[in-house]
């Protein structure tokens, strides 16, 4: 028999071990991903320590006018998961960085950060006084706002119009269901038995906007035809298993043209419709990002794009002239900010009928309905 | 109207409600062999995590489901060895250590997935079935419960198994015995540091398995953060099922299938709030607890550190 000798093991041994653990997961956790970071976990230190040294930097661009009418020579930008996800975190790096290389000014972009220690980060990112302030993600919305204010950084957030402050804090908001509109009107002229769904993996505003600008174009082709819905759970962003699970049995249930909106669930998605035993081949609309580089078997029909380049853009274009701040900004059509995706398994005929439909929600002729709630969004689907 | 009642339907409606309750059985059965033996395991998280990550490379560059579950259950035995020389070895905190194992997890497979399939995110097709004799050609459920991947079939039967074990093996009851008087198991010659050891040893595979289930069969996909807190599920389940294995594997088969129902009730497109819906499984687990857990029972030494002669 052996008895436990190592319980002797001296107090400040084990809490050393336990530290280092500690640190490392701390350590691992905070770059998780983030290769392209360049103010990993070491720095957000530095920024919890140096909250006077911000304060007086901030003072000092008061003194110089709170950036407004000052050229932008740095852009940082935050995103909560990696900056490779084929979805909004991607989307908002590449906007950055074509937006700083158009303008030749340096990007900061630190990624994978979550939502735990949003405003450290955040600060630690004002400290360094970029030209503009990238919070690319609603989440991010309280902390931004604060230190924004704080830091007098000119940052953008999202979906809090009504909180935008001239030279300080603007914010984008987006119209997705009018792409999402289309999106519906494609699904619908594609199926071939009759039935579409459409897939959430969280309770989102922007998807139950999307759910109901897809249910409004699929009834404008056929105002009979059924659409499948479900939502995977209130927080299900990443679960790819939930996003399988779920799309295998909206697929059983006969929709063959799906519409899936969720971050890394999507993967799940495309597992579900790749190897999908159905009778007509199924087909997969994404949201925000451009999945045809991983579409090995041909199943995406198309995406809903959201593209942020003419948005960033316009922000700078608003620091240099000091209107930054004034209004909020809607990422839409007629902007840009919003496309659907062509992709070589779309008729011509089919994407002519799309045009037509963009004309006329820019016409005016065609009004999508925004469904801020599920239960709108739930609405627009039975209508 | 929804064709929810199609043959079709419910067989996929069944058959993914047993395929999400196999990760939270293989990791509850586990944490019960751990927490029977006194050592309270919080980072089965990062053990199924790590698991899956394991589980996924095996079985994407070796082509082999088999090999991918033997490479989660690896990478889970990889995760537990922290916790048996920090926790079982050297005495410290079980619930530090678990949360650190766990953030650790969660951060080193996010590294390693981005670098390795960033920009791919390989997927693995699907996974082979085996279909029992007669009983898969039952209408409706025969599908969705008889011609699965035989990790389901040996899962349950693995909390069979387990139950026997902890009744009526010497070794069961010297593990039991950790938990319960660990003095009095080192009083009969027999090693509680050796025998925590193996315990936490066959949780990490366990917990590793159920990851690589998770990533090989569930989702067929590896994506960071994708146990979505299963693990901390399977701890609550483990002590929602006093720690015996049968309850244990029932708690997570309910639990998997209260998930397939919730998506059910939505593409009947039945008038209930989403919200609602979403806690069916949640609710059917704390109904559940309501109604056992008065019973519920956790080892007397349990996340107590064995010191000889320490009182």
């Amino acid at each position: 028999m052996q008895g436990p000798k190592e319980k002797k093991l001296s107090m400040p041994l084990a809490t050393v071990l336990v530290l280092a653990l500690l640190a490392l997961a701390g350590l691992v956790a905070g770059c998780g991903g983030g290769g392209s970071s360049s103010s990993g976990s070491t720095e957000a230190t530095e920024s919890t320590e140096g909250e006077a040294e911000a304060a007086a930097s901030g003072e000092e661009k008061e003194e110089e006018g709170g950036g407004s009418g000052s050229s932008v020579e740095k852009i940082a930008i935050a995103t909560p998961a990696k900056a490779n996800d084929y979805g909004w975190n991607e989307q908002g790096v590449t906007a950055a960085e074509k937006v700083a290389e158009e303008i030749g000014a340096e990007l900061e972009q630190t990624t994978d950060i979550g939502y735990e220690q949003t405003e450290t980060v955040l600060r630690q990112m004002a400290e360094k006084e970029p030209g503009l302030l990238i919070a690319q993600a609603s989440g991010y919305d309280t902390a931004a706002k604060r230190v924004a204010e704080e830091f007098e950084v000119p940052t953008v957030t999202y979906d809090i119009a009504n909180e935008v402050k001239p030279g300080i804090l603007t914010s984008i908001i987006t119209s997705s269901q009018e792409g999402a509109y289309l999106a519906g009107i494609l699904a619908a002229k594609t199926t071939k038995s009759g039935k579409v769904g459409v897939v959430i993996s969280a309770s989102d505003t922007n998807w139950f906007e999307m759910t109901g600008g897809y249910a409004a174009g699929v009834h404008s082709v056929d105002p009979s035809m059924p659409i499948s819905f479900a939502e995977i759970s209130a927080e299900g962003y990443d679960d790819a298993a939930g996003g399988k699970r779920v799309v295998t049995s909206m697929i059983a249930e006969g929709a063959d043209v799906i519409f899936g909106m969720g971050d890394g669930a999507s993967f799940g998605y495309l597992q579900a419709i790749e190897t999908a035993n159905s009778p007509n081949k199924v087909w997969y609309i994404g949201d925000i990002g451009d999945m045809t580089p991983i579409d090995k078997k041909g199943v995406l029909l198309s995406s809903v794009l959201w593209t942020f380049d003419t948005a960033f853009k316009t922000f700078v274009e608003q620091i240099e002239e000091g209107t930054f701040g004034k209004e909020a900004y809607d990422l839409n059509l007629e902007n840009g900010g919003i496309s659907l995706l062509k992709t070589k398994h779309i008729p011509s005929s089919v994407w002519s009928e799309i045009e037509k439909a963009k004309k006329e929600i820019l016409a005016g002729k065609i009004e999508v309905p925004e469904a801020t709630t599920i239960g709108a969004a739930k609405a627009a689907l039975n209508e | 109207m929804s064709n929810l009642f199609h043959q079709d339907v419910l067989t996929a409606l069944i058959s993914g409600g047993v395929i999400a309750g196999i990760p939270l059985l293989l990791a509850a059965c586990g944490e019960a062999i751990s927490e029977r033996s006194g050592v309270l395991n919080l980072g089965i998280e990062g053990m199924m995590i790590l698991g899956a990550y394991t589980g996924f490379v095996v079985a994407y560059y070796l082509h082999s489901t088999w090999l991918g579950f033997l490479g989660g259950a690896g990478g889970g035995i990889l995760a537990c060895l922290v916790m048996i020389v920090l926790c079982v070895w050297l005495g410290l905190d079980q619930i530090v250590v678990g949360i650190a194992i766990t953030l650790a997890g969660e951060g080193i497979t996010s590294v390693l997935q981005g670098a390795q399939f960033g920009t791919t995110y390989p997927r693995l097709g699907a996974t082979p079935t085996t279909s029992i004799p007669l009983l898969h050609k039952i209408p409706v459920i025969g599908p969705g419960l008889f011609e699965q991947n035989l990790l389901v079939y040996l899962g349950i039967l693995f909390a069979l198994f387990l139950t026997w074990f902890f009744r009526a093996t010497n070794v069961g009851l010297n593990l039991r015995a950790a938990g319960e008087k660990p003095e009095a198991l080192d009083a009969a010659g027999v090693s509680v540091v050796a025998t925590r050891s193996w315990a936490v040893l066959s949780t990490g595979a366990l917990a590793g398995l159920g990851g690589g289930f998770l990533a090989i069969v569930g989702a067929g996909v590896f994506t960071p953060f994708m146990t979505q807190g299963q693990g901390y599920m399977a701890i609550v389940i483990c002590m929602l099922g006093r720690g015996k294995p049968i309850w244990v594997a029932l708690a997570s088969l309910l639990f998997g299938i209260s998930l397939s129902i919730t998506t059910a009730l939505q593409l009947a497109g039945i008038e209930i709030s989403t919200d609602l819906i979403n806690m069916l499984p949640f609710i059917a687990v704390m109904v559940a607890l309501v109604i056992f857990g008065r019973r519920s029972y956790l080892p007397p030494a349990l996340a107590l550190p064995y010191v000889r002669g320490a009182r």
